[in-house]
């Protein structure tokens, strides 16, 4: 007897719904979004017990007819596709069929329904893939699914959930990610008989107030983009908010939350210099494109997406990103987050057009502050155009740093800070991070034009330049200002150093930049011998300027591309606003 | 301690000593000033252990000789604004009492044993005196000392006394400047001075055409200009060998000009510099000097009339650097002799024997 067996079908929903039913986060997501593919603007999860004892998704959706009510339970049974050419253009977050089978595989599930407009609504229970009841009942409009006994029949799949308040906490992420999704259905969160959140659906902005706080929606900038049939819109934090994991990042893809790798790291060369080592930007993008030109089908998850013109799109983003955080914004910690005004308009009227309009109705927005606030900053992001080959067109030099305020100097503070007024209050320069900055830039335009200027010296001086290969590198060195020749085993003779370097600071700088070299061709290691050759050259903290100086000093910074940060991401610039001395003053 | 003195006298004492008192010391008594009366004079000192400066001004009266330490900002602030007259010092080792007509303030500071002292004054070395034309020597070469504390030894300034022929110079790696004089000294001696106390030398005999006295040690060096006295401690290190470093045979290209002429027009290309090393870029060929500059805000061009030789070169520098060598070029007229376009500029002024300056170019893309 042949030891090859066709599997009986209980089996075959078990082992197929383990790729879609991994845990409960996975239940509600498909949950949530089968509520969402309903056309719910309400949806409730309620989630009950110590443990995922009872998870509830209700939503006001369109309901399932009786006659289909059984059949959603079928396998690979779906309203939301026919056929295969639908698979190519698909608009919906479901469209496989295995939801509902998949979970009711591996639970007991009730499912209460009512079609709009019907008298009255039918209930269905599932156990273990088999129903065990279906019968005429009362039902709001629209879905509730309880989910309870979470793989009851699959011991080793519930022997491998991590601890429960693991697996809430990826509940929590997931729902929150399906909420960010969707900031025109208000989605609510009811955990242990507590509201842990409550978007109004009223908006992008609104709904990350409600699910991060005032604190972060007031530190974010608006992203809006849009070329070549794609569009790209969102929310990204302002330095001030970098975090120390990924874990504040949603891209969502047609309105589904995606990972993907390309698109993160052009987030990321976005930032640039602004972020410093080791920390991650927060952000909430929409990218919108002809679902077409994106296939979703690669995994049942639906976590991973594949582009066909990922270049584009990454380079859209990116764009997009720098846009909003160089463009005419003031990112100076501490300022409030709306744009400097135009000096030829005396009030800028709040530009509403952009994402609220297009992510759901605006109606509420104006009432939350931290909405308006945000809104405000729409007119600031202009459409970044491709070019004919369809990289991104570089964007004007001259609209960056417009966010720079007019800062008069007022005096010095030990060790390290100018002090200066402007538009909203006091600002605190540090002078070594600015002269980094300003630098950073100067150096690197030199070494656009060619190389940095050497000073020759009076008499060569012998340095160490250890294991590496002088010779070899002389001709990179000349381009950082180093005049460099071999001197024997292990040393070398300098006979030039970068302009506005004194000796010693450039010998050190030097063995800066031979590691730096040496280390082989990285992309990175301009921006990293850059970097090390301003902060090298920049004055340091404790060296007092004199006024002339610093203001010198405040013009050049104002005149940078990337003011506000220096280039190991640290700011050049805090402000203490006018709003907030009047409150540490007691006037408020 | 008792004595009655002018406030002027008072003043101007304390103004000198105040040159060497720190105004934040971890050392608090540092930041004091020592009093001493003595004889029919008062001796005040004040030093930052690095250097300090001592000056002898005359009292009306002693009554009683004795010495107190207190803070030094704080007394030549009252003693200026006191008005103009005599003032009467009482002090008991750890405090002063002064007392001007009207009115008396009370300051504490530290009893004088703790005073730190400097060994310079007993050491013997070797003393010799020189003119007031000492004066012209540091003048020349002090400008080119250096700024960056991390290389001590740029901040001072070679002394050398050979044979009658004493020899200054000051480098900051980018640039050197050398005096050289004769002198009636037949001592010889060597140390490299920091230029700050070099300049509180300039400063006195600015006041003086007096002589100065000068003692030098292995460690200390002494400056004594009529009722100031001076002493340093010497930078340790080995200056740099910079005679090797002045070209020794003739410049491959012979400037020669007016001085106002040539520093107008790279003032001028100057103002088009801007960061933080200004550069401007000297051509010459046959009989004209052409000055040019360049940045993002535009460009510069001035010809200037002067007498050229040899090869025909272009080279840059750093604007300050030239600029800081020909202001102190004594005279109407200046030679620059240029060596290539990386090669030092050596500038003389025929007006300035002894004088020499070298100004190393830059390599600009």
């Amino acid at each position: 007897m042949g030891r090859i067996k066709v599997l009986d079908p209980e089996t075959v929903n078990l082992v197929a719904a383990g790729e879609v039913v991994e845990r409960p986060a996975s239940v509600v997501k498909e949950l949530v979004e089968n509520a969402f593919d309903a056309g719910a603007t309400l949806v409730e999860v309620v989630v009950a017990g110590k443990g995922p004892e009872t998870i509830t998704v209700a939503d006001n959706g369109c309901g399932i007819a009786e006659e289909d009510l059984l059949l959603a339970f079928e396998r690979h049974a779906t309203s939301k596709i026919s056929s295969s050419a639908d698979l190519e253009r698909i608009e919906t977050l479901g469209f496989r069929g295995e939801a509902l089978p998949s979970i009711a595989a591996v639970s007991r599930v009730t499912l209460k329904t009512r079609v709009p407009g019907a008298l009255g609504g039918s209930l269905v229970v599932v156990e273990g893939g088999r129903v065990v009841d279906f019968r005429p009942a009362g039902a709001p409009q629209g879905t509730t699914v309880t989910v309870d006994d979470l793989f009851y029949n699959t011991p080793a799949r519930r022997k491998f959930l991590a601890s429960w308040r693991t697996e809430s906490a990826y509940l929590t992420d997931a729902v929150t990610r399906l909420a960010l999704a969707r900031p025109d259905v208000s989605v609510r969160l009811v955990h242990g008989g507590r509201e842990v959140f409550r978007t109004p659906g009223t908006g992008l902005a609104a709904a990350i107030t409600a699910l991060y706080g005032e604190t972060v929606a007031g530190a974010l900038v608006p992203v809006r983009a849009e070329a070549g049939g794609m569009k790209v819109e969102g929310f990204a934090g302002r330095p001030a908010l970098v975090r120390t994991t990924r874990r504040w990042q949603t891209l969502l893809v047609n309105g589904r939350y995606v990972k993907h790798a390309g698109l993160t790291a052009a987030v990321y060369e976005a930032y640039g210099t602004l972020l410093p080592s080791g920390k991650h930007p927060f952000f909430v993008l929409h990218l919108t494109l002809d679902p077409g030109a994106v296939d979703v089908n690669v995994h049942p998850q639906k976590l991973t997406v594949r582009f066909d013109r990922e270049r584009e799109v990454a380079g859209l983003v990116r764009g997009a990103v720098k846009q909003a955080l160089f463009g005419r914004l003031n990112l100076i910690p501490g300022t409030s987050s709306s744009p400097v005004p135009p000096v030829r308009k005396v009030f800028p009227r709040p530009d509403w057009g952009g994402v609220l309009q297009r992510l759901g109705p605006s109606g509420d927005v104006e009432g939350t502050g931290t909405g308006r606030a945000a809104g405000k900053e729409t007119g600031g992001g202009e459409p970044v155009g491709l070019d004919k080959t369809g990289f991104l067109v570089r964007e004007e030099a001259a609209a960056y740093g417009e966010g720079f305020p007019p800062l008069t100097y007022l005096s010095f503070l030990p060790p390290s800070y100018l002090l200066a007024s402007g538009p909203e209050g006091l600002y605190l320069v540090d002078q070594h991070a600015a002269h980094e900055r300003v630098l950073f830039e100067e150096y690197g335009a030199a070494l656009a034009r060619g190389g940095v200027a050497g000073q020759l010296l009076v008499e060569p001086v012998p340095v160490e330049s250890g294991a590496a290969d002088v010779s070899a590198l002389a001709g990179e060195l000349a381009r950082y200002g180093f005049v460099v020749e071999p001197f024997g085993e292990g040393a070398a003779l300098l006979r030039a150093v970068p302009v506005g370097l004194g000796l010693e600071r450039a010998r050190l700088l030097l063995d800066d930049l031979l590691s730096c070299l040496a280390a082989g061709d990285s992309p990175a290691r301009e921006e990293a011998a850059l970097a090390s050759l301003a902060c090298h050259s920049a004055v340091r903290a404790g060296e007092p300027p004199d006024a002339r100086e610093a203001v010198a000093l405040i013009k050049r910074l104002a005149a940078c591309r990337e003011p506000f940060t220096c280039p190991h991401g640290r700011p050049t610039v805090v402000c203490f606003s006018r709003a907030e001395l009047a409150r540490r003053f007691g006037r408020r | 301690m008792q004595f009655i003195a002018t406030r002027n006298n008072l003043l101007t004492a304390l103004n000198t000593v105040l040159r060497a008192v720190p105004s934040r010391s971890p050392l608090e008594i540092a930041t004091c000033v020592l009093v001493r009366a003595e004889g029919n004079r008062l001796k005040l000192t004040g030093t930052d252990l690095e250097m300090m400066i001592r000056c002898w001004v005359p009292a009306i009266e002693v009554n009683r000789e004795g010495e107190a330490v207190v803070p030094a900002r704080q007394l030549s602030e009252i003693v200026r604004r006191v008005p103009e007259g005599k003032i009467e010092v009482e002090g008991t080792g750890r405090s002063i009492t002064l007392m001007y007509p009207g009115g008396e303030m009370k300051l504490s500071g530290f009893a004088p044993e703790e005073f730190p002292s400097f060994a310079a004054e007993d050491e013997t070395g070797e003393g010799f005196t020189l003119g007031g034309s000492l004066r012209v020597a540091l003048r020349s070469v002090l400008y080119a000392a250096g700024k960056d504390d991390l290389r001590p030894i740029f901040t001072g300034v070679q002394f050398e006394l050979q044979n009658g022929v004493l020899t200054v110079a000051a480098t900051d790696a980018h640039r050197l400047a050398v005096f050289e004089m004769a002198t009636d000294a037949a001592a010889s001696c060597s140390g490299i001075v920091p230029a700050k106390a070099l300049r509180e030398v300039e400063r006195s005999l600015s006041q003086t055409e007096e002589q100065v006295s000068v003692n030098f040690s292995s460690s200390q060096a002494a400056f004594a200009v009529s009722d100031v006295e001076l002493y340093t401690r010497l930078i340790e290190g080995r200056f740099p060998e910079w005679r090797q470093a002045v070209p020794q045979n003739p410049p491959r290209t012979l400037i020669r000009g007016e001085i106002g002429a040539i520093i107008s027009a790279i003032e001028r290309a100057q103002v088009l510099a801007y960061g933080d090393t200004p550069s401007v870029i000297l051509k010459a060929s046959g009989a004209s000097l052409v000055v040019l500059s360049q940045s993002d805000m535009g460009e510069f061009r001035e010809t200037v009339a002067v007498d050229c030789e040899g090869e025909e070169v272009e080279i840059a520098f750093n604007a300050n650097y030239l600029l800081d060598a020909l202001r102190a070029t004594v005279g109407d007229s200046v030679e620059m002799g240029l060596n290539g376009n990386i090669g030092p500029a050596v500038i003389r002024g025929p007006g300035h024997p002894g004088y020499l300056a070298l100004v190393l170019p830059l390599r600009l893309f």
